[in-house]
């Protein structure tokens, strides 16, 4: 059975009737987006690490139970109990989060990268911090729509759901997020790709 | 049949209207124009977990089974 080809309902299933490669597929297909927007809200790679763990055994103990009934929505539903944890970290600790310095080395980003020039490894390096940094400037109700909505897929009437605000809040935190992305950009005279 | 194919195609066109307005959301022009400028450079923060915490999660899967 390829399960690649399956869809995030028929892996559920498959799972919950004792297939354990429906949770592998599952993880294989999320983990990115999962775990970025973890580690984008809690900038701690480590603490990013524990909250994905958490939060993927939540996720277990809810289908073993029976209880999940999100037909079709598991990325929203995974992405809200992932908020939640993320919350509920910065509610504990009741402090600002922990900044990372954020030069851990990545094997696979070299490998995939190497007929680049040196110059251009370089602006691209650079171009990838300074972004990382302006999300990290920007209100925290603003950075999580934003991450939400690109790394979690979420549409706004999920993430207002998540962040419990009206959808026109949620559109508003993302038109702010933008806007003050741009004029960070602009002051900076960074500019991207496109 | 005439007015049947009309209601028909008037329904899937709204159905495609409504989806891109979905997609859209109501973000103004301007802002999707950015948000699709900045979109292949925000795909490089993408991170994965270590492979361990992979590995234990499945564990902890596969412990609840025996």
């Amino acid at each position: 059975m390829d399960f690649q080809l399956q869809s995030d309902q028929d892996l559920i299933h498959l799972y919950i009737t004792g297939e354990e490669a429906g949770l592998v597929e599952l993880i294989r297909r999320y983990q990115s987006k999962i775990y970025t927007s973890i580690y984008l809200l809690v900038k701690d790679e480590y603490l990013a690490e524990d909250i994905f763990q958490d939060t993927f055994i939540k996720v277990i103990n809810t289908l073993k139970a029976g209880k999940y009934n999100e037909e079709g929505k598991f990325l929203p539903w995974v992405t809200r109990i992932a908020h939640n944890l993320v919350i509920d970290h910065f509610r504990r600790e009741k402090r600002a989060p922990m900044v990372s310095n954020g030069d851990d080395f990545d094997i696979f980003e070299v490998l995939g990268n190497y007929d680049e020039s040196t110059e251009d490894r370089m602006v691209r390096e650079q171009t990838h911090k300074d972004l990382k940094a302006l999300i990290q400037l920007l209100p925290s109700e603003q950075k999580e729509v934003l991450i939400m909505r690109h790394f979690g897929d979420l549409s706004f009437k999920e993430i207002a759901d998540i962040t419990d605000v009206s959808i026109n809040t949620a559109l508003g935190r993302m038109r702010y997020a933008l806007n003050n992305l741009r004029k960070m950009m602009q002051g900076r005279e960074l500019s991207l790709k496109n | 049949m005439g007015e049947t194919f009309t209601n028909s195609l008037n329904t899937v066109i709204k159905n495609s209207q409504m989806k891109d307005r979905e997609v859209q959301e109501n973000l103004d022009a301007d802002d999707l124009i950015f948000y699709h400028s900045i979109r292949a450079d925000l795909d490089l923060l993408k991170k994965k977990p270590k492979l361990h915490t992979i590995h234990y999660i499945l564990d902890y899967s596969k412990s609840l089974r025996s």
